[in-house]
């Protein structure tokens, strides 16, 4: 029996579950903050996005700045942090065959590759004509780290968000590349913190522990049994090289209006990008994050902990595009979310080398007793988007 | 758009046929159109439409249920325009051979008989004719006068399985082929016509033989040009 | 044999939208309008696909398929979360002339053969999403590509034509919306397994892929495009607007050219095809009295 997480108290998050009355994510998500008509700050983000952000401007304020860092002598001036998907896919093609630029993809291998995803990369290089640094952390440190991260965290993902996070901090100080380009600034268009919502870079002194690491940076893995040399390779270099490379890393969609799914048109007619075969479980979607076979379990935890499953975040960013309207997103998620990922379980618990009531307990260990009520034998969320919750 | 020359057509509603697009077309050329199973409106109209897509036995037991075939066929002896369309005309026929036997208004001598489906050949032949074909008029002036546009370049849509075999040759206004197998593609028989294809359904040449259709019940044919 | 080219438009909601690989929610502008143009541009048939009703679980755009009706005098073939005969019978009386069916036929085994006897075989067409999953083979799909079936589509193919099927709507998920060309090998399966009429889709980049298909393939009997007939619509017409309730406008605010995409206006194909002899009905100039 595992002592429950408490994730309300983690995660500071509200008792009374209220969602969005635009689109489906609630004020569970850690950070969102929903003003006095209800609706959240990704809503009145993308409301902002739409109608008040002069996009030529910030056209003009790109190419200023990418004439800061473009070399013109065969050496690499931009990294883009790059899976192979759409979105850092178009941010490398757009970069090289649009403003001159010449970028490297830098890719933070996932825990296991997708045959669709491993795919994508390789066209990504050949058809989008596109360099690419690929980095792996060692396999077995990795599987430790991982099934580490899914017990304390509630995230088997931790391992590989460190490395995406600090890799390309260490190729860009290792081949003296300043700039480094991400897509969206996801705490921004998703419902985080807002406060960089009018800045074109990320604070990565500041920001990476507490958006992006969940609290917990790859330093303080040491308290949990992970040794110091081990966990070396998830870390950013050191500030001062860092200041002394004078490194900055930007988002794309500060300057460049974000829509997702405009990334997967781009990527489709310039870098060979193919959609999965199937939808993706856990939603409807099958343009968005496939490489890695283990990335289900990211979103089937996100829907424990805050009752947010994969079908949610995909179909919020969608109403907020105007791809979906509101009715249509709760449909889907009613329809999708929570759906367990069952493609991959066994891998997954091989890659862990736990067993399925291991599995299932930690599961249970992150579900508040807020969000879910236990009817019949079967776990049930108290409030849904579409207000069919044991108590809506 | 209505004019002085405008027509009531009563679409005939057995509850087997694209009635809607029907009524469209018969009012995109300027005419009246209504659909109706109730005798009072079928007798006041000045012309008849039976449509039907689907099963030849089906429409006649639902056409006998309502009492409609009595109704046909008594209107048409007295001189009513009617024009019949794909199933429509087939039912026209005295039988069809689809599942068995079945009789048919009985209106125009012949049977309705499965298209085959090999040519002579022997390649395959692709039933149902889904597609586009060109009409062509028998070699009869009177009819090219009672119908315009039936010519050597008009295409009609096509959707059947079963085509009709018509017993008089007289009785054939137009012919069709579909990989090489040629068959009735219009028939007339006095106040009757009878289209196989879907003129509703075939663009602009469609309506316009629609129309001439309509127009042609009030052209009367000199004696003299009317035995062949 | 004379073929038919076929417009086929994808809608949700009041729009019409344009994917790739049946993914994607890009609005081009107004389906009822696309029709208009195309008719006026040569289609010899029209195939509205409802490409969300299955996930939403709803019908919506009966009042769409009146309205094309009234002015649109082609076959128009309804598809998308038809269920039940009372859907195809609501559908049919909108004024559709065909209903496409896919995740009900698999579904619900019988459907197809009911929906024939009760409807007619040439009322009913049966759309096979296929996606190759190795060397020589494909399985169906549904939803758009999203929800496995088992199924191999020869076999699905040929179980089909048994129930009584009157066509094929064969959609290669792969090639769709890539301008890639059509799946040559999936459309010669399904054509040396069956004996029905095959409308082929998913892939048309340029007009050549269209002769070449009708060239290499004399079984197939119709082609359906939207990509190309779609984007050159847009391309040509900067005044085209999505429908203001609902769905994205930023492609119709950027208008960028697919570069896997040569557009091309119905009317061009046809007389492209004619002069390559490939036979196809006539270009409608002739009849202006009815042509828009």
């Amino acid at each position: 029996m595992i002592p429950n997480k408490n994730t309300q108290t983690k995660y500071s998050l509200p008792s009374e579950v209220i969602y969005c009355k635009k689109c489906t994510i609630s004020n569970q998500r850690p950070r969102i903050q929903l003003d006095e008509h209800g609706v959240c700050s990704a809503c009145n983000f993308a409301e902002f996005k739409k109608n008040k952000i002069d996009w030529t401007e910030r056209e003009q304020e790109l190419l200023k700045m990418l004439d800061r860092f473009r070399r013109n002598d065969g050496r690499y001036d931009v990294i883009v942090p790059c899976s192979g998907g759409k979105d850092s896919a178009y941010v490398a093609h757009e970069l090289k065959h649009k403003y001159g630029m010449n970028p490297l993809t830098v890719t933070w291998a996932p825990h296991i590759y997708t045959d669709i995803g491993f795919q994508n990369l390789q066209n990504m290089i050949r058809e989008g004509d596109l360099a690419n640094l690929s980095g792996s952390a060692a396999g077995q440190v990795h599987r430790k780290l991982t099934k580490l991260s899914f017990e304390i965290l509630g995230d088997p993902f931790q391992p590989f968000i460190y490395g995406q996070t600090t890799y390309p901090m260490q190729i860009a100080n290792q081949h003296d590349i300043p700039l480094v380009m991400y897509g969206e600034n996801g705490e921004v268009e998703y419902g985080g913190d807002t406060k960089n919502a009018f800045t074109p870079t990320r604070n990565w002194k500041t920001d990476h522990k507490k958006h992006y690491f969940s609290g917990i940076a790859p330093e303080d893995m040491v308290q949990h049994g992970v040794s110091l040399n081990d966990i070396k390779p998830y870390t950013a270099p050191p500030e001062e090289e860092l200041d002394k490379l004078g490194m900055e890393i930007h988002f794309y969609g500060y300057y460049k209006k974000w829509v997702p799914q405009e990334c997967f048109y781009y990527c489709s007619e310039n870098t060979g990008f193919k959609t999965n075969p199937v939808r993706s479980e856990g939603t409807y979607s099958k343009y968005a994050s496939l490489d890695d076979q283990l990335d289900g379990y990211h979103y089937y935890l996100a829907y424990i902990k805050f009752g947010l499953g994969r079908a949610t975040s995909d179909s919020a960013h969608e109403v907020r595009d105007g791809h979906l309207t509101r009715e249509e997103a709760v449909q889907l998620v009613k329809k999708f979310d929570g759906e367990f990922p069952k493609k991959y379980y066994q891998t997954f618990l091989d890659y862990c080398d736990i067993s399925d009531e291991h599995f299932q307990a930690v599961v249970d260990s992150w579900r508040s007793p807020h969000l879910w009520d236990k009817v019949g034998g079967e776990w049930k969320l108290r409030h849904t988007a579409a207000g069919d919750g044991t108590q809506d | 758009m209505q004019t002085d020359n405008s027509k009531n057509i009563a679409i005939i509603d057995y509850n087997m046929g694209n009635v809607f697009s029907l009524m469209s077309a018969c009012k995109k050329i300027g005419h009246n159109a209504f659909v109706t199973n109730e005798k009072d409106q079928i007798t006041k109209a000045d012309i008849i439409l039976l449509p039907g897509v689907g099963a030849f036995a089906d429409a006649m037991k639902n056409i006998q249920k309502l009492k409609l075939d009595e109704l046909i066929v008594e209107q048409v002896n007295k001189g009513k325009p009617l024009i019949g369309i794909c199933l429509g005309m087939q039912l026209l026929l005295n039988e069809s051979n689809e599942f068995g036997k079945t009789r048919g208004l009985g209106l125009i001598e012949g049977q309705v008989l499965p298209l085959p489906k090999q040519t002579d050949n022997g390649e395959l032949i692709r039933i149902p004719h889904l597609g586009w074909s060109k009409i062509s008029n028998m070699l009869d002036q009177a009819s090219t006068k009672i119908i315009k546009h039936i010519h050597n370049n008009n295409f009609q849509y096509f959707a059947h399985s079963f085509y009709a075999k018509v017993e008089n040759k007289n009785d054939i206004l137009a012919l069709s082929s579909y990989r090489g197998f040629e068959f009735a593609s219009a028939i007339k028989k006095d106040n009757i016509i009878g289209f196989q294809f879907h003129p509703e359904k075939s663009g602009p040449q469609g309506l316009e033989l629609l129309s001439s259709a309509i127009n042609s019940f009030h052209l009367k044919v000199p004696k003299t040009e009317q035995n062949l | 044999m004379t073929k038919r080219i076929v417009a086929r438009i994808d809608i949700k909601g009041p729009n019409l939208v344009k994917g790739i690989h049946l993914e994607g929610l890009r609005v081009l502008g107004e389906p009822h309008e696309f029709a208009s143009h195309h008719f006026a541009s040569g289609a010899d048939e029209l195939i509205y696909m409802d490409v969300v009703a299955s996930l939403f679980g709803r019908n919506s755009f009966d009042h769409i398929i009146s309205d094309t009706c009234k002015d649109v005098f082609i076959p128009l073939t309804v598809g998308g979360g038809i269920r039940t005969l009372k859907d195809i019978e609501r559908v049919l009386k909108f004024g559709a002339d065909k209903v496409a069916i896919n995740t009900a036929a698999v579904n619900n085994p019988g459907f197809v053969k009911e929906a024939a006897s009760a409807f007619g075989s040439s009322t009913i067409v049966v759309a096979i999403e296929s996606i190759k999953t190795g060397p020589s083979e494909y399985l169906a799909f549904t939803d758009c590509g999203r929800e496995h079936t088992g199924l191999n589509v020869v076999e699905w193919a040929k179980k089909i034509e048994e129930q009584g099927a009157g066509e094929i709507l064969l959609t290669s998920v792969d090639r769709e919306g890539t301008g890639e060309g059509l799946d040559q090998e999936l459309i010669k399966l399904i054509s040396d397994a069956t004996s029905i009429p095959i409308i082929a889709h998913g892939g048309i980049g340029k007009k050549e892929h269209v002769k070449e298909a009708f060239e290499i393939n004399d079984q197939i009997g119709a082609i359906a495009m939207a990509s190309c007939i779609h984007y050159e619509h847009v391309l040509s017409n900067q005044k085209l607007k999505k429908n203001e309730q609902e769905g994205n406008d930023d492609y119709l605010q950027n208008r960028r050219v697919n570069k896997k995409i040569t557009p091309f206006s119905l009317a061009d194909l046809k007389c492209y095809l004619q002069k390559n002899n490939i036979k196809v009905p006539s270009s409608l100039k002739e009849y202006t009295q009815y042509a828009n």
